[in-house]
């Protein structure tokens, strides 16, 4: 393993500061270009000719799996946010530890009681047309999301904010200072405006971010993009108006190539056709020889694969049942096997448990078959029933819906997976017809799409902290529900965990909700994913963030 | 020719074609290639009925301790990367495929034969038109219509799969069984039916039907060859049968993947069943052919 992927292992295991973390990945850097130099040199005292003629620098090639819908900041809902992050810029943006780094904002400073924050704009920031980014702009990016006469009815980011901003609260001070007054208290509001919000890289005033932003992708992030196939692959160059001097990538472009399973991504990384796989299953990664390819593994947060169970249509509206599902699975028995150690931690049912303020103490689920067949008899269904599980094709997905239907089975629940691999990826699945996920909104039957199926399967982008899964998916409020639970116990506890500003107060009300995640389960967290990335030894530099965003901004070819 | 005439004529072919018959059968049991593609066929039959018993596994069972495991005693075909038994999967896997074909082809067989003989026998504008729709029908690749129909039904039961192979494949042999019934139809023994004033029911099923089954027979060997590739394609790309079961074409699609990570025999033992499989019907449709003399 290369150092710097030791550095983001101690980063992630011993909360290292990102001081220390981008000082470390710099060395590497800086090492690896004086060895590159070392070696040029050492050649040129053999007497060797030295080449003139500026060799042409091949490109980045990255492997990322395919993406679903557009890639427009207003469009985006997860399945195109590696696309965007090669070109956006974000007021923060999220490391690879979990933590922030400033971006076009400098600084921040909330007020004492956590329901304003000012953000100091950085200055000589541009588009990559060339045009200054403004405060404006920013305020225009924060503001069109909320007014349907602009974003013309399509604006997935908005959820991002329900009950916690909207347009009145975004406030220009001056030219280089922008302020969010918020609807109520957060803690943890720099995470909603850095890259986790995944749309909400900042677009020039009066721009349209829905579908047809794709074919420029006017942004302010580090690359340009050259040339965009919708779901095959993207081409960019470097962003000649990036606003840090300290941008010197050694590719000129990069390529993001989008493949179905990145298994099938190996054999172009053998060859040297790709430089980097984006994520990929732990049995692939393992396969690869250690001599050649650097291995790397980090906590994606609570992202990855969540299983909901309707609580309000279907089999599953009594809590006991979906308790006895819960128990059927062999949660370490799954990490250490099919997942083969690197792939995650196990999980229990609550997207509060990889983070530090997660309660330790709140016990943890383990398969109870006896439990849950008494369960399911005290719930009127000794038998069990049959059920559809709804989700979309991708390697760890399918194998998390193979262990669900061998489980479940266990106590009588016949699953049948309907497992949508249209277009490449989702575009049956994760369609929007029920959008929000809101009762007397919704489809009130299972039509096999996320958000409206009895039993499914959502991928969840890996945060920083756990407020957009509790906002969007736990909360009754959520626009991304598909469990659509309607607790008040623990929408009071999720309020309480939003508003917490200390990490012992937060702490508290995680275990709150952590409580009432194995009380009410409508969804089963089984494990805990970890990002897998793949990367030839040569390539040095190269970062990607647990949402999967990539930052190749210190990319190097030793 | 009177009612007399036309008895001799119709027990003197009678008697024609038990010879013929005789003779073809003592032909197929000698034939080396029909053997051997019925010897393996017969095992996959055997598979069939009794597989439930000879699987050591259920076909969905996991064992996290064995994840992409190698074939060994434990596991004779290795284990795929859900930790579920290869050997164990093949063999439930066979029914699926078996039963989904020969189904199809004996649903094809029936609704070819039966708009072959009618056009055949009525021809005129009937013959033409129901001719054009075959030929305009016959143009698209079987795939396609299946996918395209699987798809616009929404379907994922094995049934509906082999209701849509059967529809596809009726054109073919329709046009097969109707170019044999032209010739058979201008034949004595069929001018001699009528004279006795047959019912054309009596015409059709008791007369010409004994005498085109062979080119019948030869065309649903080869359809069913065709059958079995079409349920494994459709299966491989997710069309007609659950994710997951142990269709053979499911397991060649979700484990392909992991050929390149070295893992090739979740892949090739079920690649290997289909190619058996089809190879021995070939085998038998080949011989037929060769014996019929078409």
């Amino acid at each position: 393993m290369s150092e710097i992927h030791e550095d983001i292992k101690e980063v992630v295991s011993s909360r290292i500061s990102r001081r220390r973390f981008v000082q470390g990945a710099a060395a590497v850097t800086a090492g690896a270009a004086v060895v590159g130099l070392a070696a040029c040199g050492g050649s040129e005292s053999e007497g060797e000719t030295a080449d003139t003629t500026p060799a042409e620098v091949k490109p980045l090639r990255i492997a990322t799996g395919k993406q679903e819908h557009v890639a427009a900041p207003w469009e985006t809902s997860g399945g195109s946010l590696f696309i965007l992050s090669m070109v956006g810029e974000w007021l923060t943006w999220q490391l690879p530890d979990g933590s922030l780094e400033p971006r076009i904002a400098e600084s921040w400073t909330a007020s004492e009681d956590a329901k304003s924050w000012t953000f100091k704009i950085r200055q000589g920031v541009m588009f990559n047309d060339g045009t200054p980014l403004t405060v404006d702009d920013i305020v225009y990016t924060y503001t069109a999301i909320f007014d349907e006469a602009i974003h013309k009815g399509v604006s997935r980011s908005k959820g991002n904010y329900d009950n916690i901003l909207d347009a009145a609260g975004v406030v220009k001070v001056d030219e280089s200072t922008i302020q969010f007054n918020l609807l109520q208290a957060n803690g943890n509001f720099p995470y909603f405006v850095s890259s986790a919000c995944y749309g909400m890289c900042i677009i020039k005033k009066d721009a349209f971010g829905g579908a047809g932003w794709e074919e420029t992708m006017i942004a302010a992030g580090p690359w340009k993009m050259v040339s965009h196939v919708n779901t095959e692959s993207t081409v960019y160059e470097k962003n000649p108006y990036y606003w840090d001097t300290n941008f010197a990538p050694s590719f000129n472009t990069v390529e993001l190539v989008q493949f179905v399973s990145a298994a099938t991504a190996l054999p172009q990384l053998q060859t040297g056709e790709l430089d980097f796989i984006g994520a990929m299953e732990a049995a692939d990664a393992l396969a690869l020889d250690e001599a050649e390819f650097t291995i790397a593994t980090l906590p994606a947060g609570a992202g990855f694969a969540h299983v909901h169970m309707r609580t309000n249509f279907g089999p599953f509206q009594d809590k006991r049942i979906r308790q006895a599902a819960a128990l059927t699975i062999d949660r370490p028995g799954y990490v250490d096997g099919i997942m083969m150690g690197i792939g995650g931690r196990v999980g229990n049912d609550s997207v509060m448990d990889p983070y530090n303020t997660a309660d330790t103490s709140v016990p943890q689920r383990v398969k109870d078959i006896e439990k849950a067949k008494a369960l399911m008899a005290e719930a009127g269904v000794p038998n069990g029933f049959a059920v559809d599980l709804s989700s979309w094709a991708r390697d760890d997905i399918n194998k998390y819906a193979n262990l669900i239907k061998t489980s479940f089975a266990e106590i009588g629940i016949e699953v049948t997976l309907v497992i949508d691999g249209s277009d490449g990826g989702s575009a049956v699945y994760y369609t929007y017809d029920p959008y929000p996920s809101m009762p007397g909104k919704v489809n009130q039957f299972d039509n096999h799409s996320w958000l409206a199926s009895n039993l499914g399967i959502v991928d969840w982008a890996g945060r920083g902290v756990p407020d957009q899964y509790l906002m969007r998916e736990w909360r009754s409020t959520g626009d991304w529900s598909g469990a659509m639970l309607d607790s008040r116990v623990m929408d009071a506890a999720i309020d309480e965990y939003l508003q917490a500003i200390t990490p012992e107060a937060k702490k508290v009300a995680s275990k709150k909700i952590q409580e009432a995640s194995l009380d009410e389960t409508p969804y089963i967290l089984a494990y805990t994913s970890n990002l897998i990335t793949a990367s030839r030894n040569s390539l040095t530099g190269m970062l990607v963030n647990g949402m999967g965003q990539f930052d190749a901004r210190t990319a190097t070819n030793a | 020719m009177n009612d007399t005439t036309a008895t001799t004529i119709a027990n003197k072919s009678n008697l024609e074609r038990k010879t013929i018959r005789r003779e073809r059968v003592r032909l197929v049991l000698r034939d080396k290639t029909f053997l051997i593609g019925a010897l393996i066929l017969g095992i996959w039959l055997f598979i069939t009925v009794f597989g439930n018993f000879l699987a050591p596994h259920a076909a969905g069972d996991q064992d996290f301790q064995f994840v992409s495991k190698s074939p060994s005693l434990k596991f004779p075909f290795g284990t795929d990367s859900n930790g579920r038994d290869v050997f164990s999967r093949v063999i439930l896997g066979t029914r699926l495929i078996v039963v989904m074909a020969f189904s199809a082809t004996v649903l094809g067989t029936v609704l070819g034969t039966s708009l072959g003989l009618a056009t055949g026998y009525f021809k005129g504008k009937f013959d033409m038109i129901v001719m054009r729709l075959i030929e305009a029908v016959s143009a698209i690749p079987v795939l396609i219509i299946a996918l395209l129909a699987i798809a616009a039904l929404d379907g994922r039961s094995p049934t509906l799969t082999v209701i849509v192979i059967g529809f596809v494949f009726t054109p073919n042999i329709g046009r097969t069984v109707r170019a044999a019934v032209l010739g058979e139809s201008e034949l004595e023994y069929v001018a001699a039916a009528r004279l006795r004033t047959e019912r054309t029911r009596h015409i059709l099923f008791r007369e010409i039907l004994p005498n085109v089954l062979p080119p019948i027979i030869v065309e649903f060997t080869v359809r069913l060859g065709y059958a079995i590739f079409a349920i494994a394609t459709l299966s491989f790309l997710g069309a007609g049968v659950e994710y997951g079961s142990p269709n053979w074409g499911s397991q060649i699609a979700e484990n392909w993947g992991n050929i390149y990570s070295n893992v090739w025999w979740p892949t090739a033992f079920p690649a290997l069943a289909i190619a058996s499989l089809a190879v021995s019907i070939n085998l038998i449709s080949d011989s037929l052919l060769e014996i019929f003399e078409l």
